[in-house]
């Protein structure tokens, strides 16, 4: 009970106080208002303290309350941000009349409000934080009479200052709690002292009880100045603002005669620009939604689409359109493209999307080029075709300013390549896109292209079909191909990386067993030469390094050759095996040079008979050559030695003179060892067809210094020829040639119709030929010292020739040889023979007696033909014989032809009779033969006329075995039987009256005849009237084979006294 | 005579023919000679491998030569007269030359063997060889059948100048020449050698 006695005393006591709290601000609320309404000066200190924003100040001017009608006004109210903020707001006046009884019935509870002299400025921007506050306007459905007038704005943004001036707003009551709603200002856009955007605000409307203000903004006239855009723009919007979100329907903005500024080009007018588009967003600035209808920039973009979100800052969507003219577009933006890329050409409609979503807390915006098989050109680098795919660049927004969008997509087409000499019919390629937009990358490109489709100077590259792979990468301008791979159907696989700098292209390459066929046949095509019929085999490995130096690419490649064949496509030059190493540095600038070292040690090579072993003579060679033009080569050296061929060094160079060439240089060969070069080009492949050089060998060495210039068809040599120590013998036998030493001044003229330059009367034009000794058919003539001198195109060899051969003396004078470098060389000479002995002639033959001499001037040689001018003249048994008309046929041939035509006069039938030992005949003897030709040693035609000639003192007898001889050679039987016998019992010997006898030789047919004829007899003897042998013939067609005629002659010469 | 002229249809074609017979110039080129001699020649260089040529026998096997042995001697003593001709075959052309170059041609035919057995050596249509195939050769053994080659067609292209030169031909009449040899060097070729037919195909015998 006592409890719930104190807890009522507690209650009271609780209740008494706190009524007198409500007592005591009751009281003090009331004398506030007392105090307000009456002393206002005494609360506007308070008043201003309540408007001083943190760190900022506020002051006021006058401060009015009034109770009946509720309300109250301020003057010369003036608010000062923080001084690093700067913000300032003034207002001259303000006076809001308030209707509280209102504020429970939700009718505008502000009567009226009236503000006069509004000025904020804001001259430093402030960052946004949120979505944007529009709550404001919603206080516009809560006065019933607005007058803003005379207002200000300035505000500073990041992207520069907004300003709207003249500013003045009213709502003036209507009908039905409708409020007419007008507006209307200036609106200024600067960035950096300029006026970007510049126009004039216009609203009208009304405020509806909705509430809802509906209103029709007008924007015109304006004005846009931006830096890259500038015209005049007309713009509308039918506005709706309700309690909870701002809608913005039918949007449009036109700019009717825009001009674009590209960089600093000149401006470019542009068609109408229209933008249409509708948006939305709540009071609190959430779920903004903007509805992009068309926009139209000029004809040069076309887009529409829809963004959305929960807030501005997770605004997303999508837009797409198309650039309809792809090559307007690039105009227009040509100032931004890259240097190479400016000529690139694109036509057509190019189609693109943009998205831009949420990731995180980030917006992406991806950027989607969607070409169609585009048309693309690019003049610079020869470059033309179609291609289409998708380029996608993703990135959040921030990045994109910085160049740092992910790129992504595929683009596939077809060209053409026209850049002389190189051209492409049809090539494919297939681009995957990534890395980012300052720094591109294709990985895994392709580039094809079918066979026959690649040329050079409009010849097809025998590559079959040509695929190249690489994975590029771009970046600050330079473009790297890692993981190239190139495979070509015939030629094989090259693999390496590539980097293209401004300076050029730096990498490697490298290809193993690349067919050597294929790149022979490559080689062909780049030269303008047909060698794909040399059916080359083998393999090749190259190693090539690509780099830069002093601003030049330079090549640098190993070629690795292995058992490399070919054949010529006549056969006449085959390689087989050959292996070795070529190396090449080429220097790729203005005037290209190129330098190769080849070693080769291995193989074989045939050209035409001629058979070298490259691992018995291997062949090292270095050479270098600068282009120093179009169709001109300077510096061309080549030199190298070829194992015991000796060393040989070319320098010079060749420019190119219409359809031909021209060149000049030097060329120099040094211990040239005449061994091997005898063996090699001229033993070996001739001795087949000159059984002569079988088993010759060769000793001595060679050096050659000539300078030549010229063209194809003709060029001009000159220098010096020297041969030392010659010496040609054969193994077991006297040498042939010993002890050549020749220092020969050298003028030639190849190509040149036939000079004949005169024989030089100068000394210092002549040089020596000495010989030591010259064996030819067993006969050695020499030693020989002469001067000699090649004179274009004379060879003259000054003073004698002389020899002894049979015991005679020989002497060859005036010799001049006639295109000796030519096939049809003519060598002119004059011979003197004296006292040639006719039986060292014969040799081992029947024993001839006599002699022999005579001038035979002039003696012409030639391939084919010998002739000489003059008799021999000389004694043989006994009587005069001459010989004359002399002509070989072939004269360097085995199978030469010797003509001529022999007189005898006065021949001692009885010695040589004796010489023949065919029996004893006495008489003398007088004959012709004529048209005799001789080859192989045997007599090939004759026709011989022997008539015996009585000589007073001399008798003329026959004996026995002549008669046979005569017998033998005329019947081909010896005398024989009972008859014969009993003949040689009486008869040794008869007497003969003549013998005449006529032996022809033609087509290895003799014919025997007498040349006696009597009484219809045809005698070969005939007897004396009263004695004697008569011999004759009865067969008026007496022809005897040339086998036998050989078999008689062997038996009657060769069995010895019958 | 009266007849024919009475007749202008047959008039008419003998006037043609004579006038023909007037201008119609006849060179003439001994083609049964050259046969003979080709078909000799060749035939001789085919067998020499195996058969040296035979010495010319008569029908009994004795040289003919030696048949004027015996009771004839003797009634030639008082006068003696050549027997009758023993000369070659009057029908074929032979020389020094041709015979030299036979022995040749044949000296190397024996080296040429295996090549035309081996299909690496072939007969051409113009009456020469010519290296078909160097399959299975180094180049070694290439340029030894080279040089044979180029050798022999030397000896071939004098062997034809030369029976032109004894059978008095023109130059313009060597290339009839060859072409008969050729088809003897053909026609006698072994089985299994390779030979140029006249269209220009090889083929194998």
């Amino acid at each position: 009970m006592e409890k719930a006695n104190s807890q009522r005393v507690a209650l009271r006591r609780i209740a008494f106080r706190c009524a007198a709290v409500l007592a005591a601000l009751l009281g003090t609320v009331l004398l506030t208002v007392a105090l307000a309404v009456y002393r206002p000066a005494l609360i506007r200190p308070l008043v201003e303290r309540a408007l001083t924003p943190r760190g900022g100040s506020a002051s006021l001017a006058g401060l009015s309350i009034a109770l009946r009608p509720p309300g109250f006004s301020l003057e010369g109210l003036v608010i000062a941000g923080p001084p690093r903020e700067g913000d300032i707001l003034r207002l001259d006046l303000l006076r809001v009349e308030l209707a509280p009884g209102r504020l429970f019935r939700g009718d505008p509870w502000v009567r009226s409000v009236e503000a006069q002299g509004l000025v904020f400025e804001r001259p430093r921007p402030r960052k946004a934080e949120g979505p944007l506050d529009l709550t404001p306007l919603a206080r516009l459905f809560d006065i019933e009479d607005l007058s803003l007038t005379d207002a200000r704005l300035r505000l500073a943004l990041p992207q520069g200052e907004i300003a709207a001036e003249g500013l003045s707003v009213s709502l003036a009551p209507g009908e039905g709690g409708i409020r007419i709603f007008r507006g209307d200002g200036t609106l200024t856009f600067r960035r950096n002292g300029s006026s970007l955007a510049e126009g004039t605000l216009t609203a009208r409307g009304q405020v509806a009880p909705g509430p809802a203000i509906e209103a029709d903004l007008e924007l015109t006239p304006a004005r846009l100045d931006l830096p890259w855009l500038a015209g005049e723009a007309v713009g509308r919007a039918a506005l709706r603002v309700t309690r909870k979100e701002l809608q913005a329907e039918d949007v449009s903005l036109a700019m009717p005669r825009a001009r674009l500024r590209p960089g600093p080009r000149a401006p470019w007018s542009l068609d109408p620009i229209h933008l249409s588009a509708a948006g939305s967003v709540t009071l609190d600035g959430k779920e903004p939604r903007l509805e992009l209808r068309v926009l139209d920039v000029g004809s040069l973009l076309r887009a529409r689409g829809l963004l959305s979100g929960p807030t501005l800052e997770h605004l997303t969507g999508t837009a797409e359109g198309e650039i309809p003219r792809v090559d307007r577009a690039k105009a227009l933006l040509d100032f931004f493209i890259p240097g190479r890329l400016k000529g690139l050409g694109l036509e057509g409609e190019l189609p693109f999307r943009l998205k831009l979503a949420a990731r995180g807390t980030e917006r992406v915006l991806d950027v989607e080029l969607l070409p169609r098989d585009l048309p693309f050109s690019w003049p610079e680098a020869g470059l033309q075709g179609r291609f289409g795919g998708a380029l996608t660049a993703s990135s959040p927004l921030q990045e994109w300013l910085q160049a740092r969008a992910g790129l992504g997509g595929r683009l596939r087409g077809t060209g053409r390549l026209e850049r002389p000499p190189l051209a492409a019919r049809m090539f494919r390629f297939d681009l995957p896109l990534a890395g980012e937009l300052a720094a591109l990358t294709l990985p895994g490109g392709r580039l094809s292209a079918g066979a026959g489709d690649v040329l050079f100077d409009g010849r097809p590259l025998p590559l079959g079909a040509l695929e190249v792979r690489g994975n590029v990468e771009a970046a600050a301008g330079i473009f790297r191909v890692e993981g190239l791979d190139i495979l070509s159907e015939t030629l094989g696989r090259l693999r390496g990386a590539l980097a293209f700098r401004g300076e050029g292209p730096a990498g490697i390459l490298e290809g193993r067993g690349l067919s050597a066929g294929a790149l022979l046949s490559l080689a062909g095509v780049l030269a303008g030469r047909n060698w794909a019929d040399w059916s080359p085999g083998g393999a090749v490995d190259v190693a090539a390094r690509i780099d830069s130096v002093e601003g030049v690419s330079r090549v640098a490649a190993t070629v690795a050759l292995e058992n490399i064949a070919f054949s010529s496509t006549g056969g006449d030059v085959m390689a087989q095996g050959l292996a070795g190493r070529l190396g090449l540095e080429a220097r790729l600038g203005p005037r290209p040079r190129l330098e190769a070292d080849l070693e080769m040690g291995r193989g074989e090579a045939l050209w035409g008979t001629v058979y070298v072993d490259l691992a018995r003579d291997p062949l090292d060679l270095h050479g270098e050559l600068t282009r120093a033009g179009p169709g001109e080569y300077r510096d061309l050296r080549v030199e190298g030695r070829w194992a015991a061929f000796g060393r040989a060094s070319l320098e010079g160079e060749a420019r190119r003179e219409g359809e031909g060439w021209r060149h000049e240089g030097r060329l120099a060969l040094s211990e040239a060892q005449l061994g091997p070069v005898f063996r090699t080009f001229l033993r070996e492949p001739l001795a087949a067809t000159h059984p002569v050089l079988a088993g010759l060998e060769m000793d001595g060495t060679a050096r050659l210094d000539l300078s030549f210039a010229g063209s194809e068809e003709r060029a001009d040599l000159e220098g010096r020829l020297r041969l030392h120590s010659g010496d040609i013998r054969r193994e077991g036998e006297p040498p042939v040639l010993s002890g050549l030493d020749v220092d020969l001044p050298i003028a030639y003229s190849l190509g040149a119709p036939d000079p004949g330059a005169p024989r030089p009367a100068e000394a210092a034009a002549w040089g020596r030929l000495r010989l030591v000794a010259l064996r030819l058919a067993g006969q050695e003539m020499g030693p020989v010292d002469v001067p000699v001198t090649l004179v274009p195109n004379r060879l003259y060899l000054d003073g004698n020739f002389e020899a002894s051969p049979y015991g005679a003396r020989l002497l060859l004078q005036r010799i001049r040889v006639d295109e000796p470098l030519s096939s049809d060389f003519r060598v002119d000479l004059a011979a003197r023979l004296e006292g040639l002995d006719l039986a060292r002639l014969a040799g081992e033959g029947p024993a001839l007696e006599g002699t022999l001499g005579g001038v035979l001037d002039p003696v012409r040689i030639g391939r084919e033909r010998l002739t000489a001018a003059g008799d021999l003249i000389g004694e043989f048994f006994g009587g005069r014989m001459a010989v004359g008309g002399l002509t070989a046929e072939r004269p360097f041939s085995p199978g030469r032809e010797i003509g001529a035509d022999v007189i005898v006069h006065g021949l001692d039938l009885e010695r040589l009779s004796a010489a023949l030992n065919i029996g004893r005949i006495t008489g003398r003897l007088e004959g012709i033969a004529e048209g005799l030709r001789i080859a192989y040693g045997q007599p090939v035609a004759f026709r011989l006329r022997m008539e015996s000639m009585p000589v007073r003192g001399v008798s003329q007898r026959v004996s026995l075995q002549a008669v046979d001889t005569i017998s033998v050679l005329g019947t081909g039987a010896t005398l024989s039987g009972l008859g014969f016998t009993l003949m040689t019992t009486f008869f040794r010997e008869f007497a003969y009256a003549k013998i005449g006898i006529a032996c022809n030789l033609e087509n290895d047919v003799f014919t025997v005849q007498g040349l006696i004829h009597q009484d219809g007899v045809e005698y070969l003897v005939k007897r004396p009237l009263f004695a004697g042998i008569d011999v004759i013939n009865r067969n008026p067609d007496n022809r005897i084979g040339f086998s036998d005629m050989m078999e008689r002659l062997r038996r009657v010469t060769a069995e010895g006294p019958r | 005579m009266k007849q024919l002229f009475s007749r202008p249809l047959l008039f008419i074609p003998a006037v043609a023919a004579l006038i023909a017979a007037c201008v119609t110039v006849n060179i003439y080129f001994p083609a049964a000679a050259v046969e003979r001699t080709a078909e000799e020649f060749v035939g001789d260089v085919y067998r020499k491998k195996d058969h040296p040529p035979k010495e010319r026998q008569e029908p009994n096997g004795e040289p003919r030569s030696r048949r004027e042995d015996g009771i004839f001697a003797l009634a030639r003593l008082a006068r003696l007269g050549p027997a009758p001709a023993h000369a070659q075959d009057a029908t074929t052309v032979s020389n020094a030359a041709i015979r030299a170059l036979k022995e040749e041609i044949a000296r190397r035919h024996g080296e040429l063997l295996p090549y035309y057995q081996g299909g690496q050596a072939g007969i051409t249509r113009e009456g020469y060889l010519e290296v078909r195939d160097t399959g299975g050769l180094n180049l070694s053994q290439v340029a030894a059948l080279r040089r044979l080659v180029d050798a022999d067609n030397a000896a071939r292209r004098r062997l034809y100048d030369e029976v032109g030169k004894a059978l008095n031909l023109t130059p313009e009449q060597i290339p009839q020449v060859r072409q008969i040899f050729a088809k003897q060097w053909r026609d006698q070729a072994q089985g299994g050698w390779w030979v140029q037919t006249d269209d220009g195909q090889w083929s194998r015998k």
